[in-house]
């Protein structure tokens, strides 16, 4: 499954990069690194099961817990 | 930035002199250079309150067979929201919603508010995604699982985005006028099956519940056209955007208006126990034994028009990422963003049912988004005279 996560990820890599090196877009290049690592980690976690950050668990104690703005 | 030069050319013996003068560098700089109509404006606008329209179960939970004084209040306070973001959009023209936070908040500030705005933008693709592919594994495809149904709407919306906005404005009428029609007929072969008796008791709701239900109906549905501060920039004519963005507003209200109509007059208070109102409805066609499952019909009208809402918040999230972090080109974020967006939707809910539950506190934070912030841009406007 990680191998195949990789696999993917190197595709990825090999469909963006090659645009991005001859027109020489550093800038970008750098942006999409970032991102694509980020995908990467989050996906390996995911795979390995480790839990991750959750969006929604967040807002919900932002909401509720420290502004107390909930309805029930 | 302004560009003010002169040059001169030699030709054919004749000195010809030309001046350029304020020249908007911005807008040769810009990161997408497709241009839509005003007509397509108004037919993605129709397009995202369709998409959200087969959500409405949310409200129908809390207020039940009084959706529709819901809706109203609702509809009547998006109004002038709506005069707020297109005035935004006039005083700034051509610029989207991150240059104009840029401008209005400083550099500083502007980009914390870009980003808390990206975070809102990105967080309606997954859950949108969850939702679509909870729909399909749930009622449809009861042996596949969630992630496939994910996996295979985002690949689209990775394709079609990469096209750019030309091409999402393109298709957006095929789909709305597919989903107007495919209304009609479920309209028609229902009518058998409405009571009036179902809307009784009229205006019994608590306060409380009258002002979540108008919360959640302002901040999911309607005040998502936030949105289109991303997309203004791209009409070609600026004076059109305030007309096209109301004919939009108004068409689609109507189309809720007559979908949650339907739904309570066919099902009444029972209808919020469904995840989507409008799929028990279709069920009930029978028309002579020959006519039957037409729930496959709101089935398809439901990927289209979560498709569509997926394919706007997707492009503004990419293009505002871009815009942060003043690239050239948004089309190399879009496949990282997209395996984000996949890996989240599989992760933040544990169930349906924890989704239902999130859209109260959920319609709670959209209100800065979706009201607060855009009306203090424009209030801070009016007092610094920016134009």
């Amino acid at each position: 499954m990680i191998f195949l996560l990789i696999v993917i990820f190197i595709g990825v890599a090999f469909l963006e990069l090659p645009g991005l090196i001859k027109r020489r877009y550093w800038r970008e290049l750098k942006v999409f690194s970032l991102f694509l690592l980020i995908a990467f980690i989050m996906s390996l976690f995911h795979i390995i099961g480790i839990p991750l950050p959750n969006p929604v668990k967040e807002m919900d104690y932002l909401v509720k817990d420290i502004l107390h703005l909930n309805y029930k | 930035m302004k560009l003010e030069s002169e040059g001169t050319i030699r030709a054919g013996g004749n000195r010809i002199k030309i001046i350029f003068i304020n020249i908007e560098v911005e807008e040769f700089m810009r990161i997408e250079r497709g241009i839509i109509s005003g007509e397509q404006l108004m037919f993605l606008i129709i397009g995202l309150l369709q998409g959200s329209t087969l959500t409405g179960a949310f409200v129908s939970g809390i207020t039940k067979q009084n959706t529709w004084v819901v809706l109203l209040v609702g509809f009547v306070i998006t109004l002038p929201l709506l005069l707020v973001y297109t005035s935004l959009s006039r005083k700034f023209p051509h610029k989207n919603l991150i240059q104009i936070n840029d401008v209005i908040y400083g550099d500083y500030f502007g980009k914390v508010i870009s980003v808390l705005y990206i975070y809102f933008f990105w967080f309606i693709v997954p859950a949108n995604l969850r939702y679509i592919g909870d729909f399909f594994s749930t009622y449809l495809f009861t042996n596949t699982d969630m992630p496939v149904f994910v996996i295979v709407v985002i690949l689209l919306c990775m394709y079609t985005i990469r096209k750019g906005i030309e091409v999402i404005a393109r298709f957006v009428p095929v789909l709305v006028i597919i989903s107007l029609i495919f209304l009609i007929f479920i309209t028609i072969f229902t009518l058998k099956e409405m009571h009036l008796s179902n809307f009784l008791p009229l205006f019994q709701i608590d306060l409380k519940d009258f002002i979540q239900g108008t919360n959640v109906m302002v901040s999911i549905p309607f005040g998502e056209i936030v949105v289109f501060l991303m997309i203004f920039p791209y009409v070609n004519n600026i004076k059109q955007i305030k007309k096209s963005a109301f004919w939009g507003l108004f068409i689609g209200g109507f189309y809720f208006i007559i979908i949650i109509l339907g739904n309570i007059a066919v099902l009444g208070n029972i209808g919020a126990i469904d995840m989507i109102p409008s799929y028990q409805v279709a069920r009930l066609i029978n028309v002579g034994e020959i006519i039957t499952r037409m729930e496959i019909l709101i089935a398809v009208t439901f990927l289209f028009n979560v498709f569509l809402k997926i394919c706007i918040f997707y492009y503004a999230t990419v293009l505002s990422i871009a815009q942060l972090f003043k690239l050239r080109e948004y089309k190399s974020l879009i496949i990282p963003i997209g395996i984000i967006s996949v890996i989240l939707s599989i992760t933040m809910y544990d169930s349906p049912v924890d989704e239902a539950y999130a859209a109260s506190t959920y319609s709670i934070h959209a209100i800065l988004f979706v009201i607060l912030i855009p009306i203090i841009s424009l209030f801070i406007v009016w007092i610094r005279k920016l134009n």
